[in-house]
């Protein structure tokens, strides 16, 4: 039986501007591969330009990667129109996703239309029905974004997603905009639909503290390459890679007092990864670093709890 | 800490913004000190008037909002009773202020060397090349990789992270007394908020600096606060030094809020607690406590009368704004 999602040796790079005439290559993945089975939710973890957001668009089709395949049910992801119906993303800021100038029932009807063959009265029936299960009134259908809070715009977003029955919700920073009660809101809804609808979820974010409590696999992204993957046990409570480790160490706690050290010398976390040749992407920020680590690349070795890609486990 | 001097005080401060003709309150007699060497953190979700009340100490409310009554009372000086020519004399050397969003805060258009220069040039009798000397100085205090280089870039050429440390060295370049950081690191990756923490907290130790650290975020603040100041719909809510917060919350939307954190939570008890409802919508006004529609607790009196912020025997430093706080003892009587 093919996972629901499989992910395979995907890269993908784009064009850069590195002199007045002169474009470069700017690989922003790296032979990414990994699987998404159904009822679970893999959180992707990473800093910014690690390629979170460009492995996000990769899978819903808004671009195609360089190389590599992406098969949904063990079937590559060949029609547009078929990726929309079981593949749907949600972004950031609702703010800026929904459209300002529509009504919210406008919003919710347009991925029916486009996606299915629904009569206009099933579509009105789907719409509260897809609004009442993300905790919203079926009465407010007739509002303009702005009228609601950001808690709830984010909820019309996932309303918005869930319309279509999609066996794959991608989410890219769904809750890092909100305000920690009100994220507290959306990772419950996220959950009680993972159960309910036995739904999955790709869930990207940079916060570690918000993968522990809603996700079931965690895969750890540096420069493009997986650096990290299994359950989030495994890799939150026993981290394997260097990398992983630091970042957890970076994640603030309540009641921990900052330590005064001083930032000299201390390697620079670029968002701009420089072009590394050869060998282990992490290594000018790694402390384990050794020889060997700037000769070859590190191929991913995997155990029964979860594969890392370190010369140094 | 009460040895040391007072540097700021904040006194009673009203601000309004009028919309279509309803005035609205920000921000309500809210009171707050600091002294040098300190940090006071400020919590608060989105439209709490956390980012009004540094705005308000720095003299930067503009129609439609307007100052209603209060005090700002720099080294004893009432700032907002100085001419805006008088104050810009303080602005930028004796109390900076850093913003959230580094990019869009910085001129796209100059260099990082000139921008930085700028300060010096407008608060400072240094020569040219005094100030040249300086810059460069301020680039490594901030722990910039590179200062040569980047002095040359403009802002779109560097990350975030490095944005915001010319934010901070622009920030910190007259040493001043007093800075203002607002959401300083919200944007930021968790390893470069690492980063900016513990320069922030270096550069304070080392000048003795006062920091009033303004964030959404509890988990932060509470790496880097000295004092928090929780505020809620324009009002502040409570006030304590940071390791009683985190023992026993005295208010309930505080204890709601600490609920709410994420790391509180796992795997294994997976299902948050969260706030029920959402906070007053603008202009609402409610008879009483602005927290009672969604507070668990609340009772008969929560609804009719408006609690002031009180001081509590037991916790001589701690006040907080509620007729039945959080703790045994004084829930039973």
């Amino acid at each position: 039986m093919p996972a629901l999602l499989s992910v395979r040796k995907i890269s993908k790079s784009y064009k850069e501007n590195t002199g007045v005439f002169a474009t470069g290559k700017k690989i922003v993945l790296d032979k990414v591969s990994f699987e998404l089975e159904s009822a679970q939710i893999l959180a992707v973890v990473g800093e910014s330009g690690s390629g979170k957001s460009t492995l996000a668009r990769q899978i819903v089709m808004l671009e195609h990667p360089d190389s590599g395949e992406i098969l949904l049910h063990g079937e590559s992801l060949q029609s547009e129109a078929r990726v929309h119906q079981k593949i749907r993303m949600i972004f950031q800021n609702p703010a800026a996703s929904l459209n300002p100038h529509k009504r919210i029932y406008q919003q919710l009807e347009e991925p029916l239309i486009n996606n299915t063959a629904l009569s206009q009265s099933e579509r009105s029936s789907r719409i509260k029905q897809s609004l009442e299960r993300v905790g919203m009134g079926a009465d407010q259908v007739s509002r303009y974004p702005h009228m609601f809070s950001g808690g709830q715009r984010q909820r019309i977003a996932i309303a918005r997603a869930l319309i279509v029955n999609p066996e794959i919700i991608v989410a890219d920073e769904a809750v890092s905009a909100l305000d920690v009660s009100v994220q507290a809101q959306v990772l419950n809804l996220i959950l009680d639909l993972k159960d309910e609808m036995r739904m999955s979820w790709l869930f990207i974010t940079h916060d570690i503290s918000v993968v522990n409590v809603i996700a079931d696999r965690v895969m750890v992204l540096y420069a493009g390459k997986v650096m990290e993957i299994g359950s989030v046990k495994d890799v939150l409570e026993n981290p394997l890679h260097p990398y992983t480790r630091k970042l957890l160490q970076c994640v603030p706690k309540v009641g921990t007092q900052l330590k005064i050290i001083s930032t000299e010398g201390m390697p620079y976390p670029s968002a701009v990864f420089p072009s590394m040749g050869s060998g282990c992407v992490y290594r000018n920020r790694c402390p384990l670093v050794d020889k060997i680590c700037g000769e070859t690349e590190p191929p991913m070795i995997s155990s029964a709890r979860q594969s890392v890609a370190c010369f140094k486990v | 800490m009460c040895d040391l001097p007072v540097l700021l005080e904040v006194d009673d401060l009203n601000v309004d913004f009028e919309l279509r003709g309803v005035s609205v309150q920000a921000v309500q007699s809210v009171s707050l000190k600091v002294s040098a060497g300190e940090t006071v953190g400020i919590v608060g979700e989105s439209g709490s008037g956390k980012s009004v009340t540094s705005l308000a100490i720095m003299g930067l409310i503009k129609e439609p909002g307007i100052l209603r009554s209060g005090s700002v009372r720099i080294f004893g000086e009432d700032m907002l009773k100085l001419s805006s020519r008088q104050r810009r004399k303080y602005l930028g050397r004796d109390i900076s202020m850093i913003f959230q969003e580094p990019t869009e805060s910085l001129n796209p258009v100059f260099t990082i060397a000139r921008q930085i220069d700028e300060v010096l040039k407008s608060h400072s009798s240094m020569s040219r090349r005094q100030r040249k000397d300086r810059v460069l100085e301020l680039m490594k205090i901030v722990g910039m990789p590179e200062p040569e280089k980047t002095l040359r870039s403009w802002p779109h050429q560097l990350s975030g992270g490095m944005n915001q440390r010319v934010m901070i060295a622009m920030a910190i370049a007259c040493n001043p007394l007093l800075l203002i950081a607002d959401e300083p690191t919200t944007a930021l990756d968790v390893t470069v908020q690492e980063q900016i923490l513990h320069l922030l907290r270096r550069l304070q130790q080392e000048n003795n600096m006062g920091m009033i650290f303004i964030t959404h975020d509890l988990s932060v603040v509470s790496t880097i606060a000295d004092k928090i100041i929780v505020m809620y719909a324009g009002q502040v809510v409570e006030v304590c030094d940071t390791d009683d917060l985190f023992l026993q919350a005295l208010h309930p939307y505080t204890e709601a809020l600490l609920k709410s954190l994420p790391e509180n939570y796992s795997a294994i008890n997976r299902r948050m607690e969260n706030i029920k409802g959402t906070p007053p919508a603008v202009g609402e006004r409610l008879p009483g406590c602005s927290f009672q529609p969604r507070c668990n607790y609340a009772r008969e009196l929560c609804s009719q009368q408006k609690p002031v912020l009180n001081a509590i025997d037991k916790y001589s430093s701690r006040r907080v704004r509620c007729f039945y706080p959080l703790d045994n003892d004084s829930r039973n009587t």
